[in-house]
Protein backbone atom coordinates (compact mmCIF):
# COMPACT_ATOMS: atom_id res chain seq x y z
CA UNK A 1 0.00 0.00 0.00
CA UNK A 2 0.99 3.06 -0.56
CA UNK A 3 1.66 3.90 3.20
CA UNK A 4 4.27 1.75 3.61
CA UNK A 5 5.90 3.07 0.25
CA UNK A 6 6.04 6.51 1.63
CA UNK A 7 7.78 5.84 4.70
CA UNK A 8 10.19 3.03 3.12
CA UNK A 9 12.83 5.11 2.68
CA UNK A 10 12.97 6.48 5.93
CA UNK A 11 12.49 3.38 7.71
CA UNK A 12 14.74 1.16 5.91
CA UNK A 13 17.58 4.21 6.63
CA UNK A 14 16.62 4.15 10.27
CA UNK A 15 16.51 0.25 10.46
CA UNK A 16 20.08 -0.05 8.78
CA UNK A 17 21.52 3.52 10.42
CA UNK A 18 19.91 3.81 13.89
CA UNK A 19 18.32 -0.04 14.66
CA UNK A 20 21.17 -1.91 13.51
CA UNK A 21 23.83 -0.07 15.10
CA UNK A 22 22.21 -0.03 18.37
CA UNK A 23 21.87 -3.46 18.63
CA UNK A 24 24.77 -4.45 17.14
CA UNK A 25 26.42 -1.28 20.48
CA UNK A 26 24.79 -3.89 22.81
CA UNK A 27 26.23 -7.01 21.22
CA UNK A 28 29.94 -5.45 20.87
CA UNK A 29 29.70 -4.46 24.88
CA UNK A 30 29.92 -8.35 25.69
CA UNK A 31 33.01 -9.19 23.07
CA UNK A 32 36.34 -8.20 22.32
CA UNK A 33 37.61 -7.76 18.76
CA UNK A 34 41.76 -7.80 19.28
CA UNK A 35 40.92 -9.04 15.63
CA UNK A 36 39.27 -7.05 13.32
CA UNK A 37 39.80 -9.40 10.34
CA UNK A 38 38.13 -11.88 12.27
CA UNK A 39 34.42 -11.90 13.84
CA UNK A 40 33.94 -10.81 17.21
CA UNK A 41 34.76 -12.70 20.16
CA UNK A 42 31.96 -13.65 22.84
CA UNK A 43 33.58 -12.28 26.31
CA UNK A 44 30.60 -11.84 28.32
CA UNK A 45 30.66 -9.55 31.50
CA UNK A 46 34.68 -8.95 31.12
CA UNK A 47 34.55 -5.94 29.68
CA UNK A 48 32.14 -4.22 32.53
CA UNK A 49 33.78 -5.96 35.26
CA UNK A 50 37.11 -4.42 34.15
CA UNK A 51 35.40 -0.61 33.40
CA UNK A 52 34.49 -0.84 37.47
CA UNK A 53 37.63 -0.94 38.78
CA UNK A 54 39.57 1.21 35.87
CA UNK A 55 40.69 4.37 37.16
CA UNK A 56 40.70 6.43 33.74
CA UNK A 57 37.18 5.11 33.36
CA UNK A 58 36.62 6.65 35.90
CA UNK A 59 37.87 9.83 36.21
CA UNK A 60 36.34 10.03 32.67
CA UNK A 61 32.85 9.95 34.71
CA UNK A 62 34.11 12.07 37.28
CA UNK A 63 34.98 14.83 35.20
CA UNK A 64 31.36 14.69 32.59
CA UNK A 65 29.42 14.56 35.84
CA UNK A 66 31.24 18.17 36.73
CA UNK A 67 29.79 19.08 33.55
CA UNK A 68 26.80 18.23 34.31
CA UNK A 69 26.56 19.71 36.94
CA UNK A 70 28.12 23.12 35.95
CA UNK A 71 26.23 23.40 32.62
CA UNK A 72 22.47 22.24 33.06
CA UNK A 73 21.52 24.83 35.50
CA UNK A 74 23.71 27.41 34.10
CA UNK A 75 22.78 26.57 30.63
CA UNK A 76 18.56 26.56 31.56
CA UNK A 77 19.04 29.48 34.00
CA UNK A 78 20.76 31.71 31.48
CA UNK A 79 18.92 30.52 28.64
CA UNK A 80 15.43 31.44 30.23
CA UNK A 81 16.84 34.70 31.37
CA UNK A 82 17.49 35.44 27.90
CA UNK A 83 14.08 34.07 26.87
CA UNK A 84 12.75 36.17 29.42
CA UNK A 85 14.36 39.59 27.83
CA UNK A 86 13.56 38.36 24.73
CA UNK A 87 9.85 38.34 25.19
CA UNK A 88 9.33 41.28 27.10
CA UNK A 89 8.32 43.34 24.04
CA UNK A 90 10.99 46.07 23.70
CA UNK A 91 12.14 47.59 20.59
CA UNK A 92 14.31 45.59 18.21
CA UNK A 93 13.33 42.37 19.88
CA UNK A 94 13.67 40.37 16.66
CA UNK A 95 17.28 41.69 16.83
CA UNK A 96 18.01 40.67 19.86
CA UNK A 97 16.85 37.08 19.74
CA UNK A 98 18.54 37.13 16.43
CA UNK A 99 21.80 38.01 18.45
CA UNK A 100 21.47 36.15 21.54
CA UNK A 101 20.71 33.04 18.49
CA UNK A 102 24.31 33.66 16.78
CA UNK A 103 26.20 31.54 18.94
CA UNK A 104 24.36 28.45 18.14
CA UNK A 105 24.39 28.54 15.01
CA UNK A 106 28.19 29.22 15.35
CA UNK A 107 30.36 25.66 14.65
CA UNK A 108 31.71 24.92 18.34
CA UNK A 109 35.37 24.76 16.19
CA UNK A 110 34.99 28.59 15.74
CA UNK A 111 33.58 29.10 19.60
CA UNK A 112 36.38 26.91 20.94
CA UNK A 113 39.20 28.82 19.10
CA UNK A 114 37.68 32.39 19.96
CA UNK A 115 37.46 31.13 23.60
CA UNK A 116 40.33 30.03 23.65
CA UNK A 117 41.78 33.15 22.97
CA UNK A 118 39.75 34.46 25.96
CA UNK A 119 40.57 32.72 28.48
CA UNK A 120 44.65 32.28 26.93
CA UNK A 121 46.53 33.81 30.02
CA UNK A 122 47.93 36.67 29.61
CA UNK A 123 47.22 38.78 26.41
CA UNK A 124 43.72 36.89 26.71
CA UNK A 125 40.55 39.01 26.86
CA UNK A 126 39.74 38.13 30.63
CA UNK A 127 42.93 38.18 31.71
CA UNK A 128 43.42 41.99 30.34
CA UNK A 129 40.22 42.87 31.49
CA UNK A 130 40.91 41.49 35.07
CA UNK A 131 44.32 43.38 35.09
CA UNK A 132 42.39 47.07 34.80
CA UNK A 133 41.42 46.10 37.96
CA UNK A 134 44.34 44.75 39.45
CA UNK A 135 42.93 41.33 39.40
CA UNK A 136 46.11 38.75 38.55
CA UNK A 137 45.02 36.25 35.90
CA UNK A 138 45.15 32.74 35.80
CA UNK A 139 45.58 29.69 33.69
CA UNK A 140 42.14 29.55 33.22
CA UNK A 141 42.35 26.39 30.88
CA UNK A 142 45.52 24.70 32.55
CA UNK A 143 44.67 24.53 36.09
CA UNK A 144 42.37 22.27 37.44
CA UNK A 145 40.15 23.89 39.42
CA UNK A 146 39.31 26.04 36.64
CA UNK A 147 38.89 24.50 33.51
CA UNK A 148 35.76 22.86 33.68
CA UNK A 149 34.04 26.35 35.12
CA UNK A 150 35.59 27.99 32.06
CA UNK A 151 34.29 25.24 29.38
CA UNK A 152 31.01 25.61 31.35
CA UNK A 153 30.70 29.26 30.60
CA UNK A 154 31.66 29.07 27.18
CA UNK A 155 29.52 26.29 26.48
CA UNK A 156 26.56 27.70 27.87
CA UNK A 157 27.10 30.89 26.21
CA UNK A 158 27.06 29.01 22.88
CA UNK A 159 24.09 26.40 23.58
CA UNK A 160 21.64 29.23 24.86
CA UNK A 161 20.27 30.18 21.80
CA UNK A 162 17.67 26.56 21.01
CA UNK A 163 16.61 26.30 24.48
CA UNK A 164 15.70 30.16 24.98
CA UNK A 165 13.47 29.38 21.80
CA UNK A 166 11.52 26.77 23.70
CA UNK A 167 11.22 29.18 26.61
CA UNK A 168 10.03 31.68 24.43
CA UNK A 169 7.16 29.29 23.71
CA UNK A 170 6.66 28.51 26.87
CA UNK A 171 6.24 31.60 28.07
CA UNK A 172 3.89 33.10 25.38
CA UNK A 173 1.72 29.94 26.12
CA UNK A 174 0.92 31.72 29.73
CA UNK A 175 -1.98 33.14 29.30
CA UNK A 176 -1.47 37.00 30.29
CA UNK A 177 -4.70 36.50 32.68
CA UNK A 178 -2.48 34.88 34.95
CA UNK A 179 0.07 37.58 35.21
CA UNK A 180 -2.32 40.65 34.97
CA UNK A 181 -4.15 39.10 38.30
CA UNK A 182 -0.89 38.36 39.92
CA UNK A 183 -0.38 42.21 39.13
CA UNK A 184 -3.72 43.13 40.05
CA UNK A 185 -3.51 41.31 43.82
CA UNK A 186 -0.34 43.47 44.30
CA UNK A 187 2.71 40.86 43.42
CA UNK A 188 6.03 41.93 42.40
CA UNK A 189 8.15 40.93 39.40
CA UNK A 190 9.74 38.10 40.81
CA UNK A 191 6.46 37.05 43.17
CA UNK A 192 4.66 36.55 39.93
CA UNK A 193 7.99 35.08 38.46
CA UNK A 194 7.82 32.36 41.03
CA UNK A 195 4.23 32.13 41.81
CA UNK A 196 2.73 31.90 38.21
CA UNK A 197 6.01 32.00 35.55
CA UNK A 198 7.86 29.07 36.58
CA UNK A 199 4.94 26.85 37.75
CA UNK A 200 3.08 27.44 34.32
CA UNK A 201 6.48 26.70 32.50
CA UNK A 202 7.08 23.34 34.13
CA UNK A 203 6.26 21.05 31.23
CA UNK A 204 8.89 22.93 28.66
CA UNK A 205 11.70 23.22 32.11
CA UNK A 206 10.99 19.79 32.54
CA UNK A 207 11.94 18.94 29.15
CA UNK A 208 15.05 21.36 28.63
CA UNK A 209 16.71 19.93 31.95
CA UNK A 210 16.33 16.52 31.21
CA UNK A 211 17.13 16.54 26.83
CA UNK A 212 19.61 19.02 28.49
CA UNK A 213 21.34 16.53 30.78
CA UNK A 214 21.20 14.37 28.04
CA UNK A 215 23.16 15.68 25.76
CA UNK A 216 26.12 17.12 28.65
CA UNK A 217 26.73 13.67 30.13
CA UNK A 218 28.11 13.39 26.41
CA UNK A 219 30.08 16.34 25.59
CA UNK A 220 33.05 15.87 23.67
CA UNK A 221 33.38 18.97 21.00
CA UNK A 222 33.36 21.38 23.78
CA UNK A 223 35.99 19.66 26.40
CA UNK A 224 38.61 18.31 23.14
CA UNK A 225 39.09 21.43 20.92
CA UNK A 226 40.10 23.29 24.16
CA UNK A 227 42.68 21.20 25.19
CA UNK A 228 46.33 20.22 23.16
CA UNK A 229 47.14 16.57 21.87
CA UNK A 230 48.08 15.62 25.26
CA UNK A 231 45.18 16.03 27.25
CA UNK A 232 45.45 16.67 30.74
CA UNK A 233 43.79 14.39 33.33
CA UNK A 234 41.10 17.02 34.51
CA UNK A 235 39.41 17.56 30.85
CA UNK A 236 39.39 14.05 29.98
CA UNK A 237 35.52 13.73 30.03
CA UNK A 238 33.88 10.13 29.37
CA UNK A 239 33.18 10.53 25.49
CA UNK A 240 36.61 11.47 25.21
CA UNK A 241 37.65 7.78 26.77
CA UNK A 242 35.89 6.23 24.23
CA UNK A 243 36.78 8.37 21.29
CA UNK A 244 40.17 7.28 22.06
CA UNK A 245 39.96 4.02 23.23
CA UNK A 246 37.30 2.89 20.11
CA UNK A 247 39.04 5.23 17.49
CA UNK A 248 42.67 4.91 18.84
CA UNK A 249 43.22 1.62 19.92
CA UNK A 250 40.37 0.10 18.31
CA UNK A 251 39.38 -1.82 21.83
CA UNK A 252 35.67 -2.03 20.59
CA UNK A 253 34.45 -3.79 22.94
CA UNK A 254 35.63 -2.24 25.89
CA UNK A 255 34.87 1.44 24.70
CA UNK A 256 30.93 -0.02 23.69
CA UNK A 257 30.83 -1.57 27.48
CA UNK A 258 31.61 1.87 28.61
CA UNK A 259 29.36 3.27 26.60
CA UNK A 260 26.69 1.18 27.89
CA UNK A 261 27.54 2.00 31.47
CA UNK A 262 27.01 5.92 29.89
CA UNK A 263 23.57 5.04 28.57
CA UNK A 264 22.84 3.48 32.02
CA UNK A 265 23.59 6.71 33.84
CA UNK A 266 21.84 8.93 31.51
CA UNK A 267 18.65 6.11 31.57
CA UNK A 268 18.84 6.64 35.67
CA UNK A 269 19.47 10.13 35.75
CA UNK A 270 16.46 11.02 33.25
CA UNK A 271 14.41 8.58 35.35
CA UNK A 272 14.90 10.51 38.03
CA UNK A 273 14.35 13.63 36.74
CA UNK A 274 11.53 12.56 35.58
CA UNK A 275 9.97 11.19 39.06
CA UNK A 276 10.90 14.77 40.23
CA UNK A 277 9.33 16.49 37.95
CA UNK A 278 6.40 14.32 37.81
CA UNK A 279 5.13 15.27 41.49
CA UNK A 280 5.34 18.92 40.40
CA UNK A 281 3.85 19.12 37.24
CA UNK A 282 0.24 21.10 36.70
CA UNK A 283 -2.02 20.35 33.93
CA UNK A 284 -4.49 23.06 33.00
CA UNK B 1 3.79 39.77 26.25
CA UNK B 2 2.78 42.43 29.04
CA UNK B 3 5.34 41.35 31.92
CA UNK B 4 5.36 44.80 32.91
CA UNK B 5 4.10 45.81 36.52
CA UNK B 6 2.77 48.91 37.81
CA UNK B 7 5.96 51.45 37.14
CA UNK B 8 5.58 50.63 33.77
CA UNK B 9 8.46 53.34 33.11
CA UNK B 10 11.04 52.48 35.41
CA UNK B 11 10.72 48.41 35.06
CA UNK B 12 10.51 48.97 31.22
CA UNK B 13 13.87 51.22 31.45
CA UNK B 14 15.35 48.25 34.00
CA UNK B 15 14.50 46.06 31.55
CA UNK B 16 15.69 47.45 29.07
CA UNK B 17 18.94 48.06 30.42
CA UNK B 18 19.50 44.07 31.21
CA UNK B 19 18.52 43.38 27.60
CA UNK B 20 21.72 46.01 26.39
CA UNK B 21 24.11 45.16 28.98
CA UNK B 22 23.43 41.24 27.78
CA UNK B 23 23.58 41.72 24.22
CA UNK B 24 26.93 43.26 25.12
CA UNK B 25 28.24 40.28 26.98
CA UNK B 26 26.51 37.73 24.12
CA UNK B 27 28.09 39.99 21.48
CA UNK B 28 31.50 40.30 23.13
CA UNK B 29 33.62 37.20 21.47
CA UNK B 30 32.29 38.44 18.07
CA UNK B 31 33.62 42.21 18.75
CA UNK B 32 36.54 40.24 20.24
CA UNK B 33 37.22 37.74 17.11
CA UNK B 34 36.68 40.82 14.40
CA UNK B 35 38.94 43.02 16.77
CA UNK B 36 42.03 40.95 16.77
CA UNK B 37 41.70 39.24 13.79
CA UNK B 38 42.35 43.24 12.37
CA UNK B 39 45.30 43.39 14.72
CA UNK B 40 49.33 43.43 14.24
CA UNK B 41 50.91 40.49 16.07
CA UNK B 42 52.46 42.82 18.12
CA UNK B 43 49.52 44.54 18.91
CA UNK B 44 47.48 41.34 19.47
CA UNK B 45 50.58 40.44 21.98
CA UNK B 46 50.29 43.33 23.86
CA UNK B 47 49.11 43.44 27.57
CA UNK B 48 47.70 46.87 27.36
CA UNK B 49 45.66 46.61 24.01
CA UNK B 50 42.38 48.55 22.87
CA UNK B 51 39.06 46.83 21.58
CA UNK B 52 39.72 48.54 18.52
CA UNK B 53 41.68 47.08 15.94
CA UNK B 54 45.19 48.19 15.08
CA UNK B 55 45.40 51.23 12.82
CA UNK B 56 46.17 50.44 9.61
CA UNK B 57 43.67 47.10 10.02
CA UNK B 58 46.34 44.04 9.74
CA UNK B 59 43.78 42.30 6.68
CA UNK B 60 47.72 40.69 5.64
CA UNK B 61 45.97 38.24 8.52
CA UNK B 62 43.54 36.88 6.83
CA UNK B 63 45.90 36.34 3.37
CA UNK B 64 48.05 34.88 5.74
CA UNK B 65 45.50 32.01 7.14
CA UNK B 66 44.07 32.01 3.31
CA UNK B 67 46.80 30.86 2.42
CA UNK B 68 47.71 28.41 5.06
CA UNK B 69 44.02 26.82 5.07
CA UNK B 70 42.41 25.66 1.87
CA UNK B 71 39.10 27.37 2.52
CA UNK B 72 37.41 27.29 -0.82
CA UNK B 73 38.04 22.97 -0.09
CA UNK B 74 36.24 23.50 3.05
CA UNK B 75 33.40 25.51 2.32
CA UNK B 76 33.07 23.10 -0.76
CA UNK B 77 32.51 19.95 1.60
CA UNK B 78 30.96 21.61 3.72
CA UNK B 79 27.98 22.97 1.72
CA UNK B 80 27.97 19.63 -0.66
CA UNK B 81 27.86 17.32 2.45
CA UNK B 82 25.15 19.85 3.89
CA UNK B 83 22.65 20.20 0.79
CA UNK B 84 22.91 17.02 0.02
CA UNK B 85 22.45 15.62 3.58
CA UNK B 86 19.77 18.41 4.06
CA UNK B 87 17.92 17.41 0.51
CA UNK B 88 17.18 13.96 0.66
CA UNK B 89 16.14 13.75 5.02
CA UNK B 90 14.29 16.45 4.73
CA UNK B 91 12.63 14.99 1.68
CA UNK B 92 12.00 11.55 3.22
CA UNK B 93 11.20 13.08 6.72
CA UNK B 94 8.29 14.93 4.87
CA UNK B 95 7.20 11.70 3.02
CA UNK B 96 7.15 9.73 5.55
CA UNK B 97 5.42 11.87 8.19
CA UNK B 98 2.70 12.36 5.50
CA UNK B 99 2.60 8.25 5.87
CA UNK B 100 2.13 8.31 9.14
CA UNK B 101 -0.14 11.39 9.17
CA UNK B 102 -2.40 10.33 6.60
CA UNK B 103 -2.55 6.28 5.49
CA UNK B 104 -3.60 3.43 7.76
CA UNK B 105 -1.92 0.37 7.68
CA UNK B 106 -1.13 -2.82 9.58
CA UNK B 107 2.07 -1.99 11.25
CA UNK B 108 2.38 1.90 11.92
CA UNK B 109 1.91 1.95 15.51
CA UNK B 110 4.48 -0.18 16.21
CA UNK B 111 7.11 1.06 13.44
CA UNK B 112 6.43 4.62 14.80
CA UNK B 113 6.39 3.70 18.49
CA UNK B 114 10.04 1.91 16.62
CA UNK B 115 10.99 5.08 15.90
CA UNK B 116 9.99 6.79 18.87
CA UNK B 117 11.69 5.01 21.19
CA UNK B 118 15.41 5.31 19.92
CA UNK B 119 14.44 9.05 20.02
CA UNK B 120 15.44 8.03 23.69
CA UNK B 121 18.65 6.75 22.94
CA UNK B 122 21.80 9.11 23.23
CA UNK B 123 23.68 9.40 20.59
CA UNK B 124 26.73 7.93 22.10
CA UNK B 125 25.94 4.88 21.69
CA UNK B 126 25.41 4.32 18.30
CA UNK B 127 28.98 5.68 17.18
CA UNK B 128 30.73 2.80 17.57
CA UNK B 129 28.55 0.93 15.59
CA UNK B 130 28.18 3.21 12.73
CA UNK B 131 31.86 3.84 12.12
CA UNK B 132 32.09 -0.11 11.99
CA UNK B 133 29.66 -0.69 9.78
CA UNK B 134 30.89 2.20 7.55
CA UNK B 135 35.04 0.46 7.73
CA UNK B 136 33.51 -2.82 7.56
CA UNK B 137 30.93 -2.07 4.58
CA UNK B 138 30.95 -5.17 2.29
CA UNK B 139 32.09 -4.75 -1.62
CA UNK B 140 34.03 -1.24 -0.78
CA UNK B 141 36.93 0.16 -0.72
CA UNK B 142 38.82 -2.61 -0.86
CA UNK B 143 36.28 -5.24 1.35
CA UNK B 144 35.41 -8.21 0.25
CA UNK B 145 31.75 -9.95 0.68
CA UNK B 146 31.85 -10.12 4.26
CA UNK B 147 33.61 -6.65 4.53
CA UNK B 148 37.23 -7.62 5.62
CA UNK B 149 40.50 -6.48 3.88
CA UNK B 150 39.99 -2.80 3.46
CA UNK B 151 38.85 0.24 4.72
CA UNK B 152 35.12 0.95 3.27
CA UNK B 153 33.17 3.91 3.23
CA UNK B 154 36.24 5.58 5.45
CA UNK B 155 36.94 9.20 3.73
CA UNK B 156 34.02 9.19 1.73
CA UNK B 157 31.05 11.36 0.95
CA UNK B 158 28.95 8.79 1.78
CA UNK B 159 30.06 8.59 4.96
CA UNK B 160 29.71 11.64 6.10
CA UNK B 161 26.48 12.34 4.58
CA UNK B 162 24.10 9.01 4.68
CA UNK B 163 24.32 7.75 7.95
CA UNK B 164 22.21 10.72 9.39
CA UNK B 165 19.89 11.04 6.69
CA UNK B 166 17.09 9.50 8.88
CA UNK B 167 16.14 11.98 11.76
CA UNK B 168 13.13 10.57 13.88
CA UNK B 169 12.36 14.11 15.05
CA UNK B 170 12.03 15.63 11.63
CA UNK B 171 9.64 13.10 10.83
CA UNK B 172 7.73 13.59 13.91
CA UNK B 173 7.89 17.16 13.61
CA UNK B 174 6.12 16.55 9.99
CA UNK B 175 3.41 14.02 11.19
CA UNK B 176 2.90 16.86 14.00
CA UNK B 177 2.61 19.18 10.81
CA UNK B 178 0.04 17.74 9.13
CA UNK B 179 -2.03 17.17 11.51
CA UNK B 180 -2.59 20.38 11.93
CA UNK B 181 -3.26 20.56 8.23
CA UNK B 182 -7.04 20.38 7.09
CA UNK B 183 -8.05 17.34 5.10
CA UNK B 184 -9.98 19.55 2.82
CA UNK B 185 -7.41 20.78 0.28
CA UNK B 186 -6.33 16.92 0.37
CA UNK B 187 -9.93 15.47 -0.08
CA UNK B 188 -11.10 18.04 -2.87
CA UNK B 189 -7.62 17.12 -4.77
CA UNK B 190 -8.33 13.09 -3.87
CA UNK B 191 -11.89 13.35 -5.60
CA UNK B 192 -10.11 15.11 -8.67
CA UNK B 193 -7.95 11.83 -8.87
CA UNK B 194 -4.92 13.22 -7.18
CA UNK B 195 -2.43 10.06 -6.32
CA UNK B 196 -0.01 10.61 -3.43
CA UNK B 197 2.82 11.83 -5.69
CA UNK B 198 0.85 14.49 -7.29
CA UNK B 199 -0.80 15.14 -3.65
CA UNK B 200 2.72 16.04 -2.27
CA UNK B 201 4.05 18.26 -5.01
CA UNK B 202 1.21 20.21 -6.05
CA UNK B 203 -1.22 20.22 -2.91
CA UNK B 204 1.43 19.64 0.08
CA UNK B 205 4.68 21.06 -0.29
CA UNK B 206 2.70 24.61 -1.53
CA UNK B 207 0.68 24.91 2.22
CA UNK B 208 3.93 23.27 3.83
CA UNK B 209 6.68 25.98 2.72
CA UNK B 210 6.89 27.28 6.69
CA UNK B 211 7.85 23.77 8.36
CA UNK B 212 9.77 22.68 5.39
CA UNK B 213 12.12 25.93 5.66
CA UNK B 214 12.66 25.72 9.16
CA UNK B 215 13.44 22.18 9.05
CA UNK B 216 15.92 22.86 6.13
CA UNK B 217 17.74 25.36 7.87
CA UNK B 218 17.76 23.48 11.00
CA UNK B 219 19.44 20.46 9.31
CA UNK B 220 21.64 22.40 6.84
CA UNK B 221 22.99 23.92 9.92
CA UNK B 222 23.12 20.97 12.51
CA UNK B 223 24.95 19.08 9.39
CA UNK B 224 27.10 22.43 8.87
CA UNK B 225 28.51 22.11 12.02
CA UNK B 226 28.99 18.81 12.54
CA UNK B 227 32.07 17.67 14.47
CA UNK B 228 32.13 14.48 16.22
CA UNK B 229 31.05 11.94 13.12
CA UNK B 230 33.47 13.58 10.53
CA UNK B 231 36.09 13.36 13.18
CA UNK B 232 35.93 9.72 13.34
CA UNK B 233 34.96 8.83 9.74
CA UNK B 234 37.09 11.20 7.65
CA UNK B 235 41.12 11.35 7.54
CA UNK B 236 41.96 12.79 4.76
CA UNK B 237 42.48 16.59 4.49
CA UNK B 238 40.13 16.63 1.43
CA UNK B 239 37.22 16.15 2.57
CA UNK B 240 37.53 18.11 5.76
CA UNK B 241 34.26 20.23 6.48
CA UNK B 242 34.71 23.31 7.81
CA UNK B 243 35.03 22.36 12.28
CA UNK B 244 37.17 19.59 10.89
CA UNK B 245 39.77 21.82 9.01
CA UNK B 246 39.71 24.99 11.33
CA UNK B 247 40.12 22.16 14.31
CA UNK B 248 43.99 22.48 13.33
CA UNK B 249 43.72 25.78 14.78
CA UNK B 250 42.06 24.84 18.19
CA UNK B 251 43.47 24.22 21.14
CA UNK B 252 45.81 21.13 19.73
CA UNK B 253 48.98 22.54 19.73
CA UNK B 254 48.49 26.38 20.16
CA UNK B 255 52.29 27.40 20.63
CA UNK B 256 52.34 27.45 16.37
CA UNK B 257 49.46 29.63 16.43
CA UNK B 258 48.81 33.30 16.76
CA UNK B 259 45.98 34.61 17.67
CA UNK B 260 44.91 37.12 14.99
CA UNK B 261 45.63 34.91 11.95
CA UNK B 262 43.79 31.97 13.85
CA UNK B 263 41.09 34.33 14.16
CA UNK B 264 40.84 35.42 11.24
CA UNK B 265 40.30 31.99 10.07
CA UNK B 266 37.32 31.92 12.39
CA UNK B 267 35.79 35.22 10.46
CA UNK B 268 36.05 33.70 7.63
CA UNK B 269 34.88 30.78 8.58
CA UNK B 270 31.33 32.35 10.16
CA UNK B 271 30.18 33.92 7.15
CA UNK B 272 28.06 31.16 5.68
CA UNK B 273 26.78 30.92 8.70
CA UNK B 274 26.03 34.59 9.25
CA UNK B 275 24.94 34.73 5.66
CA UNK B 276 22.18 32.13 6.26
CA UNK B 277 21.16 32.92 10.19
CA UNK B 278 20.61 36.76 8.13
CA UNK B 279 18.61 35.55 5.47
CA UNK B 280 16.91 33.19 7.48
CA UNK B 281 16.76 34.17 10.82
CA UNK B 282 13.28 34.91 11.20
CA UNK B 283 11.57 32.31 9.53
CA UNK B 284 13.73 30.03 11.53
CA UNK B 285 13.15 31.46 14.86
CA UNK B 286 9.31 31.68 14.64
CA UNK B 287 9.44 28.14 13.58
CA UNK B 288 12.19 27.67 16.16
CA UNK B 289 9.49 29.09 19.08
CA UNK B 290 6.23 26.86 17.14
CA UNK B 291 7.96 23.56 18.04
CA UNK B 292 8.81 24.59 21.51
CA UNK B 293 5.08 25.18 21.72
CA UNK B 294 4.80 21.90 20.94
CA UNK B 295 6.62 20.37 23.24
CA UNK B 296 4.89 21.91 26.21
Amino acid sequence: MTGYLLIAPEVVLFVVFNALPIVFSVYLGFSRWPDMTRLPEWAGLTNFRRALSDPLVRMGFRNSLYYVVLFVPGVVGFSLFLAILANAGLKGQNALRTLFFLPEVTSVTIVAIVWYYIYAPGYGALDRFLSTFGHPGRMWLNDPKTFMPAISVMSIWKNSGQRMLLFIAGLQAIPSTFHEAAIIDGASAWQRFRYVTVPLLLPVLSFVVIITSIQAFQVFAEVQLMTPSAIPDHAQVIMFWVYREAFRYFRFGYAAAVSLYLFALIFIFTALQRLYFGRRVEVY
Amino acid sequence: MNVFGPNRLATRTVVAGLAVCTAAVMAFPFIFMLSVSLKSVTDANSLRQSILPSIPPAFDNYIFIWKMIDFPRLFMNSAMVATVDTGFSVAFAFVAGYGFARYRFPGKRIIFTALLATMMIPGHMNLIAKYVQIVRWPLVGGNDILGRGGSGFVDTYFALIVPSLASVFMVFFFRQHFYSVPKDLEDAAKIDGCGATRMLSMVLIPISTAALGAMTVLQFLGSWNQYLWPLIVVNSKELHTIPLGLARLAGRDYAQMIAPESLAGTVIAMVPSLALLFAFGKLFIRQGIAIGGLKG
